[in-house]
């Protein structure tokens, strides 16, 4: 049993924090029903710009490439896809009825998009009391920046992280592609669960402001209380050296390790050079962050010939944290993963078979998981219509006359 | 309702970032949650930055509100310690969701591993694209995946409390921290799963870049329909015909080059006008804050997101609620109830 089956959550949502937070909830079972535009097509199916073979599965963009991205691919299993205009009387229509049989509508569009298309909760909970409607804009639905566009990299930015990223004297730097948006699609998912967890106690839903950026500074509470502005230094921490990436045998190839006591220390310059155990510039933390270039130096000297894995296997067998600085290859190469069951293997009817990553969520009993591929676009629309809605036939056709589904993109993407 | 997880009694004896972090989130929704620190105290004690007084100020972010000890009753959710048994545990306490979180498993090829955050991120496959291609990759700032794997083991444990009302019977949930960290990573993964690409730092300019302004960096993402627009702006026409930017295409391979001449023009400019500008022209945008700087910020200010508290006669300013709940708000952090006093 999943613990969220009966759940049923309308998305409308783009891109990734709001799909991630559908994700998870699917994975524990929800009913999820991602709602697209058909023209305006979610960038993670399909950017404006000409196809880029390498987003495709054998660089073959296909007739229906939008079905075969691997970014949406990546974030929409367990879900099924309802493409519909809401600029379209009969459109907005039909996801009006549909919300009345949801219990969670997640919208990740700027403020004021729910009440425009009257899907707010104030008039969702007129008829769906139990509904819980969660919106997580960047910087939250009120306040002079309300309005403000974001992106994950810009959301970083907004938080206090990047500037605290940085090498000595450089720029701010971004996380990956963007590490607000899986963190907001985890806080999103928090709040939904939260959320559900008091309806189940009282039947009444209640509506939730998830503030993307306000939500991330979480993970760097304690800095933001200290209210100082650490001098960016590279990998380079006060508490620990060394504490840096170092060169491997590879082009861009990477090892990170850190000594945070004494004793890990003494395990890595007797695995180095014996002659260094004793050496006064690296004796205590102290003196080594006075000499932390030359530190820096001969470890990376050590270990630009090594093989990363191999490297980081036999530093943590003796006490030291390492680990190899993973590509994608690598990831998907993991035995760790692997053994984590962190890939299932999922058919596509338009990408084909696959292992696709999952999610870190573990338990004896509530155990989630990946049971069916990303949807192609409008996948889902008879579905919604014909099992979920329950219309007659006539209603049907009229409707689907009216234009306003879809299931490949219309002009205007 | 006392909060949305009134009425929940949590026990923490985790004695770790992650394992503090998901307990104090059940506390800020409604639940009693009980701190139950090692002899010694909780190694969160230990890790900065300190106050003028000499506290945590990790300690403090992650206990704030919880009290110290242990509670009467069977507590609905425990928090294991790193060297506890958790299969004794759950045995132990057969209704409970007994939580467990560890660097890289408690069994697999890498069980028992070693995983300060820059393991963590290393791990992740998400620090190899930080910074400049031929430099030292970044690893990040302070714990996040540590905080990101605290944040795995709320929803999982609400998830299996959920499941607990239906079937009556506790859970053992297990978080890896570094496969959290994995799956926060963009999922190039799957890309590589799908045709073998090996993307690396510099491959392929995203049409983002970081120019600095009077005093702080903006950094700004230039979608490929806002980008005649943001040249006029400029007094940039040159670069709508310039051969390195004209097209799409080569664009992509210029943005370094594209990005210098966006620094010469605003050098001078007040970060904050120049985004409110940015936006109103729809060109997404974001002033880089620096944490001192966010205290000031009239947008954090005007939605009442710092918190103020006065512990031991030291005033501190903390960040707000995770999330707003209409109906069951987060407690407010109040001056009496933290765990360290």
């Amino acid at each position: 049993m999943l613990p969220l089956e009966g759940i049923r959550v309308l998305e409308l949502t783009t891109a990734w924090a709001g799909p991630m937070t559908g994700r998870v909830l699917a994975w524990f079972g929800a009913e999820d029903i991602h709602i697209e535009s058909p023209t305006r097509t979610n960038t993670w199916r399909s950017n404006r710009d000409k196809p880029l073979p390498s987003n495709y599965p054998d660089r073959e963009p296909g007739a229906r490439p939008y079905d075969r991205s691997f970014t949406f691919n990546s974030q929409n299993d367990n879900k099924r896809s309802l493409v519909v205009d809401l600029k379209v009387p009969e459109g907005l229509t039909v996801v009006r009825r549909l919300a009345a049989l949801c219990d969670v509508l997640l919208c990740n569009f700027r403020p004021g998009m729910l009440q425009r298309l009257g899907l707010d909760y104030e008039t969702l909970a007129r008829d769906n009391p139990g509904i819980i409607v969660v919106e997580m804009p960047a910087y939250g639905l009120d306040g002079p920046e309300a309005s403000y566009s974001a992106l994950g990299p810009t959301m970083e930015m907004a938080a206090g992280m990047s500037a605290m990223i940085a090498y000595p004297g450089g720029k701010p730097t971004v996380t990956g592609p963007s590490y607000m948006d899986p963190t907001g699609g985890f806080n999103a998912a928090a709040a939904v669960l939260t959320a559900l967890y008091a309806r189940d106690r009282t039947g009444v839903g209640q509506h939730v402001e998830m503030a993307q950026v306000e939500a991330a500074m979480q993970f760097i509470g304690p800095e933001l209380i200290a209210g100082q502005d650490p001098k960016p230094d590279g990998n380079r921490v006060t508490y620990a050296a060394p504490h840096n990436a170092y060169p491997t045998r590879g082009e861009d190839a990477w090892i990170a390790i850190a000594c945070e006591s004494e004793p890990a220390w003494q395990a890595l310059a007797a695995r180095i050079d014996p002659a260094l155990c004793a050496d006064p510039r690296f004796t205590g933390l102290a003196a080594r962050k006075r000499h932390e270039a030359p530190l820096d130096a001969l470890i990376a000297a050590w270990t630009a010939p090594q093989d990363k894995h191999a490297l980081a296997a036999e530093l943590q067998a003796q006490g030291i944290a390492a680990h190899a600085v993973m590509t994608a290859p690598d990831l998907a190469a993991s035995a760790y993963l692997a053994h984590r069951g962190f890939f299932t293997e999922l058919d596509h009817p338009a990408a084909g078979r696959h292992r696709h990553p999952g999610l870190p969520f573990h338990a004896e009993a509530a155990q989630g998981s990946q049971r069916t591929a990303a949807p192609c676009f409008g996948e889902g629309n008879e579905h919604v219509l014909r099992d979920i809605l329950r219309l007659p036939e006539g209603e049907i056709a009229r409707l689907k006359a009216s234009g306003a589904f879809a299931t490949e993109p219309l002009p205007g993407v | 309702m006392s909060g949305a997880l009134g009425g929940l009694v949590a026990l923490d004896r985790s004695g770790a970032v992650a394992g503090e972090y998901c307990a104090r989130l059940l506390h800020d929704f409604g639940a009693e949650v009980w701190l139950d620190e090692a002899d010694g105290g909780s190694a969160t004690r230990a890790i900065g930055p300190f106050g003028p007084d000499g506290r945590s100020l990790t300690h403090l972010h992650l206990n704030r509100g919880k009290r110290l000890g242990r509670p009467d009753a069977v507590p609905d959710v425990l928090l294991c310690a790193g060297a506890e048994d958790a299969v004794v545990v759950a045995a132990r306490h057969p209704q409970s969701v007994v939580v467990q979180i560890t660097a890289f498993g408690i069994d697999g090829p890498m069980a028992g591993w070693a995983g300060p955050e820059i393991v963590l991120q290393a791990a992740s496959g998400m620090m190899n694209a930080n910074g400049i291609r031929g430099r030292e990759p970044l690893y990040g700032v302070g714990q996040r995946a540590a905080y990101a794997a605290g944040l795995a083991a709320y929803i999982q444990t609400l998830a299996s409390l959920r499941l607990r009302a239906r079937t009556r019977r506790g859970d053992l949930v297990r978080i890896d921290a570094a496969e959290t960290a994995a799956a926060m990573a963009f999922p190039y993964v799957l890309q590589t799963i799908y045709n073998g690409t090996d993307r690396r730092r510099g491959d392929q300019d995203i049409p983002a870049g970081q120019v600095l302004c009077r005093g702080a960096y903006v950094c700004l993402w230039v979608y490929t329909n806002r980008f005649e627009r943001l040249c006029r702006s400029l007094g940039l026409q040159a670069c709508l015909t310039d051969p390195r930017f004209a097209e799409v295409t080569e664009r992509s391979r210029n943005w370094g080059d594209f990005f210098d001449l966006v620094q010469e023009k605003v050098a001078d400019r007040d970060p904050d006008d120049w985004v409110a500008e940015l936006q109103a022209m729809n060109v997404i945008s974001a002033r880089a804050f620096r944490p001192s700087e966010l205290r000031a910020s009239r947008h954090l200010a005007a939605r009442g997101y710092w918190q103020e508290v006065t512990i031991d006669g030291q005033r501190y300013v903390l960040p707000g609620a995770l999330f707003r709940l209409s109906r069951t708000p987060a407690r407010p952090a109040a001056e009496t109830d933290h765990a360290a006093t």
